[in-house]
């Protein structure tokens, strides 16, 4: 076997709050193959979220302490100066928020926003050949018009595309490893299946390796090679899907599949946005 | 799946005219700040006289409409003979300027400062933030005494002085929103994607603040009217034979109860700046912010 993109061991994040540190995530470990995709499912508050912030570096900000390794591609990340941080960012690895209105700048166009990612690690690019580049981006994601919409705001796309959009600035420079927070999580039913299927198309495509956290198992079963069930920041049964899907040994991965809508519940009337 | 309350900014196809030809507030708000404006700008070929010329026959004379009022004065002349219509257009000029350079040194600066405050926090927050609670915590008259004591009276200290005053204002509406943002996703977003931080303040945070930037701005071009009025009035602003509201007042205070006039039409004229300027900015606080929009609908 090649050495994995990601490899992390005893990973421990406590965030600083009231009374001394509270523990986020508490000696975790797991690998992510080189195009293996590899699922977190957990309820909310069991870390599942930490591990992505930590990977993409963005628990500096809230004063989080990284223990335990953390290496990508053999790079040990908390280890990183900003500037090779900033390298490293939407170019090797890239990451897709659940919330695709929240994660587009309301101010910005689409297009711009997906610009961004070129002009930071692509220097030499001119203006035409990120334009042309974002618009064939666009066209690949599915979007429609894509001319159009490469000028529009955020709100002026529907949920389905703003999210499209944001993948493809994930997917941009074909990232090493791509990291999705419940990607689909704030989309229809409907679109769901689209943007999923469309994902792993795009990092079957391009080699990548991704790390999807959701708390969806039917989602992780369709998706993942591999799955890793945690709870309270620690993992409680780690293997291959199909066998932790079939046959689950932990019972709280027991139970979160009982939990697990049955075939019919999606039929049950659900809010739905546009 | 509620969308987010927090997407600042006005959609792009509200149209800003249309909004404005809709609001009679926001109207009349801009048809007296035009009518301010225009005097500024065209008070030397407007005004019937000039502004500093000295008649002893018109000393005193009442406006048009009292006895003894002339048509070549309309408003009257003060006690020097100076024709009163022609100072106040002249004087808006002065506060016009004033207005406008204190308001764009403070913008500039406090909004500086307050993004610096707000998107890095810490040690760099306290320290611009203590600097605004020392300034709020000392009175804005005893500070304009200071700066008049040290440089001595006249324009440019009177602009240093407001200036000095107001980049609180921006500071602080700034720095609270650019606190709020700065957590939002789409900064970490932008985080993600490898931007620096300098660029991320500038092409992701600054658009989002702008609008609560363009209200404070406006609000605060009537504060600066107003204080540019008492500073002259009490002789720490611009010096004569420079006309200006403030000193205008300041002059006929003697004669308030006899010639009233003399007082009367600079008085109206900061009403009417200070007045206008609120109005519109209510109307651009009412335009930019969208919950009000969702109450209203």
């Amino acid at each position: 076997m090649s050495d994995p993109v990601l490899d992390i061991a005893d990973l421990t994040l406590d965030y600083p709050g009231r009374g001394g540190m509270t523990r986020a995530v508490n000696g975790v470990s797991f690998a992510l193959q080189p195009g293996q995709v590899l699922g977190i499912v957990g309820e909310s508050g069991s870390g599942k979220s930490s591990i992505g912030m930590a990977i993409m570096g963005l628990t500096a900000a809230s004063h989080a302490k990284i223990g335990g390794r953390l290496r990508f591609q053999g790079r040990d990340l908390p280890g990183l100066s900003p500037r090779e941080w900033r390298a490293l960012r939407g170019d090797r690895i890239a990451m897709v928020f659940q919330d695709a209105m929240a994660t587009l700048n309301p101010v910005l166009r689409v297009g711009d926003q997906i610009a961004d990612v070129f002009r930071y690690h692509r220097p030499a690019m001119s203006r035409r050949e990120i334009r042309a580049a974002v618009l064939a981006l666009l066209q690949r994601v599915g979007i429609h018009e894509a001319e159009r919409r490469i000028d529009s705001y955020p709100h002026q796309l529907s949920g389905g595309m703003r999210q499209r959009v944001v993948i493809a600035a994930a997917i941009a420079l074909r990232p090493d490893l791509l990291i999705a927070d419940e990607p689909t999580t704030a989309l229809d039913v409907t679109v769901q299946a689209q943007i999923l299927s469309l994902m792993q198309e795009l990092i079957r495509e391009q080699g990548t390796s991704m790390l999807l956290i959701s708390h969806d198992l039917d989602v992780v079963g369709d998706v993942c090679d591999s799955v890793v069930v945690m709870r309270h920041g620690v993992i409680v049964e780690a293997g291959p899907v199909e066998q932790v899907l079939s046959t689950p040994q932990h019972p709280y991965t027991r139970e979160l599949l009982a939990a697990r809508p049955q075939f019919g519940a999606h039929h049950a009337p659900e809010v739905q946005h546009g | 799946m509620s969308e987010p309350v927090s997407v600042a900014a006005a959609p792009p196809e509200r149209s800003f005219l249309r909004a404005l030809l809709r609001s009679p507030k926001g109207l009349t708000g801009l048809l007296m700040v035009g009518l301010i404006v225009g005097c500024a700008l065209f008070a030397h070929w407007i005004a019937p006289h000039d502004p500093v010329r000295q008649t002893l026959a018109g000393r005193f004379l009442p406006p048009v409409w009292q006895e003894g009022g002339r048509w070549t004065n309309l408003l009257g002349a003060d006690n020097m003979g100076r024709d009163i219509l022609s100072r106040t257009m002249i004087s808006a000029q002065i506060s016009v300027q004033v207005a406008l350079i204190v308001v764009s040194v403070a913008l500039v600066v406090g909004t500086t400062l307050g993004a610096l405050a707000g998107f890095f926090g810490g040690w760099v927050d306290t320290l611009i933030m203590r600097a605004v609670d020392f300034q709020l915590a000392f009175p804005f008259l005893l500070l304009a005494l200071i700066f008049m004591a040290v440089l001595g009276p006249g324009f440019a200290t009177l602009v240093m002085a407001l200036s000095f005053a107001l980049w609180i204002n921006f500071a602080r509406v700034v720095r609270s929103e650019t606190m709020r943002i700065r957590r939002l996703d789409y900064i970490d977003a932008a985080t993600t994607m490898g931007v620096s931080r300098a660029r991320i303040i500038v092409t992701h945070v600054l658009p989002n603040v702008l609008p609560a930037i363009l209200v404070v701005a406006t609000l605060d071009v009537a504060l600066v009217v107003i204080a540019e009025a008492a500073l002259s009035f009490l002789g720490l602003g611009v010096q004569p034979p420079t006309a200006s509201w403030g000193m205008m007042i300041a002059d006929g205070r003697d004669f308030l109860y006899d010639q009233p006039w003399i007082v009367i039409a600079p008085g109206i004229a900061v009403l009417i700046t200070s007045v206008g300027i609120n109005l519109f900015g209510d109307f651009l606080r009412d335009y930019f912010d969208p919950r009000l929009e969702r109450t209203r609908a």
